[in-house]
């Protein structure tokens, strides 16, 4: 599904260039549930952002689902996104204007699915991440962790075949983690493919993969 | 004063670092201040500048009203001048002016046209104007006795004639001396009794017959009361009626002069038959309010123009003070969480605006007096000259307070909404969409913004279409390729024979000439400022049932229809032989009179009415020619008759040479003609324009108005443009990381644009509403400034809309583009 070949990344900096991603090859197959560890500054959500094709400005070859990303126009690998891609951010990322409801309605309504079929969708989730109650509230309203309960659910919407997961469970309870990764685990075995970050060995296990970040670079994959 | 010199070192500073956030206020206010200024103060000098007379708010102007004739207004027959000298005691002097000659001033090397005005001697006394050099006229001078009219034989000494400033400068290089000195003016021998003063200028409404331009003034030789005030006949001929002002004793008001003049005029009604029948009141208005009458609308339009650049140009130096706000709201809470206390935080910020309003103040200065240059170098007649509109105080400092306190208002505004959010914005996750006031307070100025641009730019394609109306209008002669020039035919040509012979002579000179194509002779051409009217009456009237009718009355040659370009719809035009004959009375009406006369029929071969020379006589209609805007373009005008020139040769005729040459050799042979038939006495010919100018001069005004609410409109949608660009980028900018979101989640591009682009025509459309009721109420205020064109006339507000809103899409479309095409990864990352 995901073949990079020699993908790097750079920033400006002081005249010259940052370099954040060297030389990354990787192949994750369809069903591969891949987990991303590294310090801090390794580079680790620059990597998922570049995977979920929110990043386009980078060297090196990325195929997916077969389409050459890196050759694509903006428009191009939106739509790729659109179609195959959940993404959970590492900062949520839920609109604040809009109401716990509304941020889980907004992608289905991009994909012009009919209101009733959103309502029952979205009621449905709700109902398996336990915040019927909260569906009201705007996102300032709720704790750190309510929020990224909110932000997975709105990921796993659409029935991506790809979830690609920011430190997914960084600001909740162990229990309630365990839920989450739980939830991926399931859809893992249903056949979406998932990749997430994550610092805890715990939730690390969930993944048959691990890939390791350091500097940018990829060192031992496991 | 420490403490202000490090604030404005930092203003200065911070101003520098962002350069367009001090120019764009800074420039919008110059013009807006400079602007309003400018239009203030010529508004200031045309009403509310008092004429350079003594006490000007105790003159008054006297009109006869003859409301059964439906005339609002006429002008006063010298005779009852004479009635209300003696009856009424409100008046410390009532100053008759006749009219004005055309003379010809000799000089040692060549003749010059002048313009001599007639009026009753006291007239300057009644102004209150005293002569420059010399004296103005004393009592009754020049004025003949009972004794001396009814002397056939007696030979009057030569006259006295005050000469006005300019002339005096420039014939005769402001010599002194020549007061005292005895000049031939048309042939007669005049003695110079003084110069009036440079400022000297008769101030009349229009409508009184007289005109503005005059050089020089003699005494009206026959006193008022031996004037004839022909039975049954309301005498329009310009040298028995006239304008008359009035001078109200100390103790009087204008309404108890009003009570006197209407026990007058009750006695006249009682008196004379036809004004009884007339209604004939007297009106008494104030000089100075009545002379600027006319002005009124087209100042008010500009007025309301300005008054709404000015109010956009704040709006937007408003906005982009809230705007920078906004941006230094995390500046301001950092700053204040490392303990700047907020007294500090505003003076910083107010102390930047009022460097701004400053700025524009100054640069308003100097912009309002280029902007009066250049408004009166390009404004109609009319209006007073450059040197004449001073800049007044109060009306700078209005506009620059106006300038200067918006931005200080707006000023404190975006410090106030600076410092209340100091604290919370530094939560990193806490909510966002902050600055809400601000951002409503913004849009709001966006709407008002729109409003005022749709409203002028109404205003401009109002006028455009007014003007284009006036050009369209079918005035009855063909103006391309039309010379036009006037003569005054001196004295010693002769009687009205001899002056027929004359003007053939003359005409067949120029027809002569490589060419020209028809030549013909008028008393007065259309759109001139000749006012001479009759009235007439059917076969079988008798004269004293011709009041009621009133027709503009023309002395022509034969080829004057040919020169004009107008068409004759029925008969024939006179003959040679009825240029220089006069055995048969023949007269030519245009299609209104014919269709008077012979409703639906041929109005030829019928007789019609009229006093010629003062006797009644009857005419056979030989020919009907199509109407003639002969005053204003905007009329249609009263009915005209034509008679012969022979038939009442006046001295002072304007031609018409339909030519093919280029004007200047025109004008040069013509001249030469005029040198070669001169005797004795130099014949002056003058006014030489070709008519095209002329009817440019009777579009002048409405051509002004458009071009100054055109630029105007322009400035205002460009500055709307500007206010609109700012406040929609700013929005996509607080909201990129939202855009970026959307993206994320599927949000198609076009979906993230047309959001955008509907933000901002929301805002449009509600200032288009505003507009439109802005724009009807400015247009129904000054209704009387439009032709051909409704105050709601749907294809122009239709235009103007769509105008208003390409250009509003445009500002709007270029931040939606921006936001639309964001990678939404760095749309996340934008703080
Ligand atoms: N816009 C940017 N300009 C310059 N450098 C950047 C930019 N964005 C990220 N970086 C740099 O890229 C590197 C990788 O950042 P990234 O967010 O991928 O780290 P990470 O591995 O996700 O860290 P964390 O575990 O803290 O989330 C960092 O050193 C960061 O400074
Ligand atoms: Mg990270």
């Amino acid at each position: 599904m995901i073949r990079l070949k020699g993908i790097e990344k750079s920033y400006p900096y002081k005249g010259g260039r940052t370099w954040v991603l060297r030389r990354i090859d990787l192949e994750i197959a369809e069903g591969d549930f891949v987990t991303i560890t590294g310090p801090s500054g390794a580079g680790k959500s620059t990597l998922l952002g570049i995977l979920g094709l929110l990043d386009g400005a980078f060297d090196g070859e990325y195929w997916f689902v077969d389409e050459p990303v890196h050759a694509l126009k903006p428009k191009h690998r939106n739509e790729l996104h659109k179609a195959y891609i959940g993404f959970v951010f590492q900062q949520y990322h839920l609109i604040d204007d809009l109401t716990v409801y509304e941020n889980l309605e907004i992608p289905l309504s991009y994909r012009d699915i009919k209101k009733s079929e959103r309502q029952a969708t979205v009621a449905d989730i709700l109902d398996r991440f336990n915040i019927v109650g909260k569906k009201d509230l705007f996102p300032n309203q709720l704790s750190g962790g309510q929020q990224q309960q909110v932000a997975v659910a709105r990921a796993m919407i659409c029935q991506p075949k790809l979830i690609l997961a920011d430190e997914p469970t960084g600001s909740l309870h162990s229990s309630q983690g365990e839920k989450i990764m739980q939830m991926l685990k399931t859809l893992n075995d249903e056949g979406t493919t998932i990749v997430q970050v994550t610092h805890d060995p715990n939730v690390a296990a969930y993944g048959d993969r691990q890939i390791n970040l350091a500097d940018g670079w990829m060192v031992d994959e496991g | 004063m420490d403490r202000l010199l490090q604030d404005l070192a930092f203003a200065f500073r911070s101003l520098r670092r962002r350069p367009v956030v001090a120019i764009v206020p800074v420039f919008t206010l110059a013009l807006g201040i400079g602007a309003s200024t400018a239009v203030f103060s010529v508004f200031d000098s045309v009403l509310l500048t008092p004429p350079p007379y003594r006490e000007p708010d105790r003159l008054v102007l006297l009109w006869h009203r003859l409301p059964a004739l439906g005339i609002a207004r006429a002008r006063v027959a010298a005779p009852d001048v004479a009635v209300y000298r003696e009856g009424a005691d409100a008046f410390e002097g009532l100053a008759f002016v006749a009219g004005a000659d055309d003379s010809a001033l000799e000089g040692t090397d060549a003749t010059h046209h002048v313009r001599v005005g007639v009026a009753t001697p006291n007239l300057f006394r009644v102004l209150g104007v005293e002569a420059q050099i010399g004296r103005t006229f004393q009592p009754n001078e020049g004025v003949l006795s009972a004794a001396q009219l009814a002397d056939p034989d007696f030979q009057a000494a030569p006259g006295p004639i005050l000469l006005g400033y300019e002339i005096w400068s420039q014939r005769f290089g402001r010599d002194e001396g020549v007061v005292g000195r005895t000049l031939r003016f048309g042939g007669a021998p005049r003695l110079v009794v003084g110069v009036l003063p440079p400022d000297f200028e008769l101030l009349l409404p229009p409508g009184t017959g007289v005109p503005t331009d005059i050089d020089a003034w003699t005494p009206l030789a026959i006193p008022p009361y031996a004037f004839r005030r022909p039975e049954g006949l309301r005498d329009q001929d310009s040298d028995n009626t006239g304008a008359v002002i009035g001078r109200l004793r100390p103790d009087v008001s204008l309404d108890q002069a009003r009570q006197q003049m209407a026990i007058l005029s009750s006695r006249q009604r009682e008196a004379i038959p036809q004004y009884r029948e007339a209604g004939l009141t007297v009106e008494v208005v104030q000089l100075q309010d009545d002379a600027v009458q006319h002005a009124k609308p087209l100042l008010f339009a500009l007025m309301g123009a300005v008054m709404f650049v000015l109010l956009i140009a704040c709006s937007n130096v408003g906005n982009i003070l809230l705007a920078r706000a906004s941006d230094r709201r995390e500046e301001m809470a950092v700053r204040a969480a490392l303990g700047a206390g907020r007294g500090r935080l505003v003076r910083q910020v107010l102390t930047e605006a009022g460097l701004l309003g400053l700025g524009g103040g100054l640069l308003g200065v100097l912009c309002a007096t280029w902007a009066v240059d250049i408004l009166l170098a390009f404004g109609p007649t009319g209006l007073p000259s450059s040197e004449d509109v001073k800049i007044s105080g109060s009306v700078l400092s209005f506009a620059a307070i106006a300038g200067v306190g918006a931005t200080m208002i707006f000023g404190s505004m975006s410090a106030m909404a600076m410092s209340r959010r100091r604290t919370t914005s530094l939560g990193a996750s806490g909510p966002r969409g902050g600055g809400g006031r601000t951002q409503t307070l913004r849009r709001g100025l966006v709407i008002w913004e729109v409003a005022m641009s749709f409203a002028l730019l109404v205003g401009a394609g109002l006028m455009l279409r007014t003007s284009a109306s006036l050009q369209r209008v079918d005035a009855g002669f063909e103006a391309d390729g039309l010379l036009t020039l006037s003569v005054a035919l001196p004295a010693e040509v002769g009687g009205p024979g001899d002056r027929a012979r004359f003007v053939d002579a003359f005409e067949r000179q120029i027809r002569e000439l490589p060419g020209t194509e028809a030549v013909g002779t008028v008393g007065g051409l259309p759109l001139g400022d000749v006012v001479f009217r009759q009235p007439y009456g059917l076969e079988g009237s008798t004269p004293d049932e011709w009041s009621g009718n009133e027709a503009n009355f023309r002395v022509i040659t034969s080829e004057y229809f040919a020169a004009m370009g107008t068409r004759l719809l029925a008969g024939r035009s006179f003959t040679p032989a009825e240029n220089i004959s006069e055995d048969e009375r023949v007269a030519i009406v245009d299609a209104k009179l014919a269709e008077k006369l012979a409703p639906g029929g041929n109005a030829v071969g019928r007789r019609i009415g009229f006093p010629l020379d003062g006797d009644p006589i009857f005419a056979t209609i030989v020919g009907v020619a199509e109407d003639v805007r002969f005053h204003d373009l905007r009329e249609t005008g009263r009915e005209t008759i034509y008679v012969p020139y022979r038939q009442e040769a006046s001295r002072a005729i304007s031609m018409a040479v339909r030519t093919t040459r280029d004007s200047q050799t025109s004008i040069t042979s013509i001249q030469e003609i005029a040198r070669g038939l001169s005797g004795d006495v130099p014949i002056p010919v003058y006014a030489f324009r070709d008519m095209e100018s002329f009817v440019s001069r009777a579009l002048a005004p409405t051509r002004f108005a458009m071009g100054v609410i055109g630029f105007f409109a322009a400035v205002a949608v460009g500055l709307a443009a500007v206010g609109l660009f700012g406040v929609i980028s700013y929005a996509v900018s607080r909201r990129t990381r939202e855009f970026g979101i959307r993206l994320a989640l599927g949000a198609p591009t076009r979906r993230v644009l047309s959001d955008v682009l509907a933000g901002g025509l929301g805002l449009t459309a509600i200032g288009l509403v505003i507009g439109a009721g802005l724009a009807f109420a400015g247009a129904s205020a000054t209704e009387t400034l439009l032709f051909g064109v409704g105050r709601a006339d749907l294809p122009t507000y239709g235009l103007v809309a769509i105008l208003v809103l390409a250009v509003t899409i445009l500002a709007t479309w270029l931040p939606a583009r921006r936001a639309a095409s964001v990678e939404p990864l760095a749309a996340l990352k934008h703080e």
